[in-house]
């Protein structure tokens, strides 16, 4: 079960992941502490975000699966860089596309 | 153990209403009158009721059955138009030993102001039977509990589901019974669930139902995103179905699954089960309480009005400003993990307290506000 801490900003929340939640409003240009299964990280937020949004961990190239849960949640449509925002205007499903993709397997 | 009302059929309730029972959209009106004049009385009336074709058919009738049998019903009134639905609703109902009668358009010659004469002192006798049942010790393992997230932000999977999750370990522990349901909300995270089958059929059945979702998606031409994750999803921060459900699946706790049932399938045997039903909160809050359970949990990030009509539904948000806007709405506050560093632990063991105090007649602002409805499921148009 997740733990949340209140010291951090934006939390990771498995090993695997690509990127962190934020825990409260961030501004643009604000260095935020990410903490969590992978350990701490200060990002530099490039724009203003609500709780709960996320922002990459790392540099992710166009095409890379993004984790979050240590699961896959989506494909990259854009480069991203660390601390940006990552959502619906840089990442799309890997499902319900048309029912060509495979289910992860048990 | 807990106070609750016994019922014929072994189950027991946790409120004792007189329930009015619209079993065709033709009477809908006069199923609220009736109830309208009965005092705590409550009205489930469907709006649909003719040229309906299976599987449609049999699924709208075994909800309204399952709605009639709902253990939360002291005694129930059913108002239908035609003598053989009517007759055959109630017959079914009645068979579990609850006190039903019937009123129908047929019977007074299609004059609603007789149908609502002839209801109305019907149901009135029907409220006084059921007052004469008390409350009495009745074990926790009794419960059935309906688990549902709807208008889900960040936070939900963050907070309020891994409290529900927590929640819902002990209630299975306790030997009680869970069911998520919200098909297309396992999509991306089914291999979870599936891990999870007490027997492989269920991993397989699960997966299968969610192909099935995907399948259906896939048909109406249209990406899921925008759909599920909806707005209020998208605006909260969630991008993919993949990510809504992997967050979503969590308020199931981490018991193995039992079994997968059918909208308005009674679970045959305590544990937690998965429903294979739509998304929608009121579609399928409704497959819930028609399969018996007498309490939902329902988390929601910036807040969502719907509750059963039947089973009191305990509002659960971590969203600090939505705990703040909505204090009189909000029945469990959450936010203390994100805010007050409160153990996602502590907030479960507290939560299923919660459910407990519900269980014995604290009230739901849902409950408070009359906010209840219930809301068969549709497959497809009529005929």
């Amino acid at each position: 079960m997740t733990i949340v801490p209140t010291s951090a900003d934006a939390l990771v929340l498995h090993a695997d992941d690509d990127v962190a939640v934020l825990l409260r409003p961030v501004a643009a240009g604000e260095a935020v502490v990410a903490s969590g299964a992978a350990g701490p990280a200060t990002l530099r937020i490039a724009a203003s975000l609500p709780l709960g949004h996320k922002i990459a961990l790392r540099p992710l190239a166009a095409g890379s699966t993004v984790r979050k849960y240590g699961e896959a949640i989506g494909r990259l449509t854009a480069d991203v860089a660390p601390g940006e925002h990552v959502h619906v205007h840089n990442l799309e499903s890997l499902r319900a596309t048309g029912g060509d993709a495979a289910p992860p397997q048990p | 153990m807990i106070q609750g009302y016994r019922r014929p059929d072994g189950s027991f309730g946790i409120r004792n209403h007189l329930l009015v029972l619209g079993i065709n959209g033709l009477a809908l009106r006069a199923a609220e009158k009736i109830a309208r004049g009965i005092a705590g009385a409550v009205c489930v009336a469907t709006v649909s009721g003719r040229g309906q074709v299976e599987p449609d058919l049999g699924l709208h009738l075994d909800q309204l059955v399952g709605l009639g049998c709902n253990p939360n019903a002291g005694a129930v009134l059913v108002v239908g138009v035609d003598d053989e639905t009517t007759q055959g609703v109630s017959a079914r109902i009645a068979a579990t030993g609850m006190p039903v009668q019937a009123v129908s358009f047929a019977e007074a010659h299609e004059d609603v102001l007789a149908v609502v004469d002839l209801g109305t002192r019907r149901a009135a006798a029907l409220a006084r039977l059921a007052s004469r049942v008390r409350r009495e010790s009745v074990p926790v393992a009794g419960l059935t509990v309906g688990i549902e997230c709807g208008h889900s932000d960040a936070t939900s999977g963050l907070v309020s589901n891994p409290v529900v999750g927590g929640a819902i370990d002990a209630l299975v522990d306790h030997g009680g019974t869970a069911i998520i349901g919200e098909t297309v909300e396992w999509l991306g995270a089914e291999h979870l669930l599936a891990r999870r089958a007490r027997i492989p059929q269920v991993g397989d059945a699960i997966v299968a139902a969610v192909r099935e979702r995907e399948r259906m998606a896939a048909a109406s031409g249209r990406s899921l995103t925008g759909n599920n994750p909806g707005e209020e999803n998208i605006r909260g921060g969630l991008s993919t179905i993949e990510e809504k459900s992997l967050g979503a699946i969590v308020k199931s706790g981490t018991r193995p699954v039992d079994g997968v049932l059918q909208v308005a399938e009674r679970p045959q045997r305590p544990g937690l089960y998965v429903m294979d039903g739509p998304a929608f909160s009121p579609d399928s809050i409704t497959g819930f309480a028609a399969s018996g359970a007498q309490v939902v949990v329902f988390t929601t990030g910036p807040g969502n009005s719907y509750a059963s009509a039947l089973a009191p539904t305990v509002k659960v948000s971590a969203q600090p400003d939505a705990v703040r806007r909505l204090a009189e709405q909000i029945d469990f506050d959450a936010s203390a993990a994100l805010t007050g560093g409160q153990p996602i632990a502590a907030l479960a063991e507290r939560l299923f307290e919660t459910i407990l105090d519900v269980a014995e007649g604290t009230l739901t602002f849902g409950e408070i506000l009359g906010e209840g409805l219930e809301v068969p499921t549709r497959i497809r148009g009529s005929l």
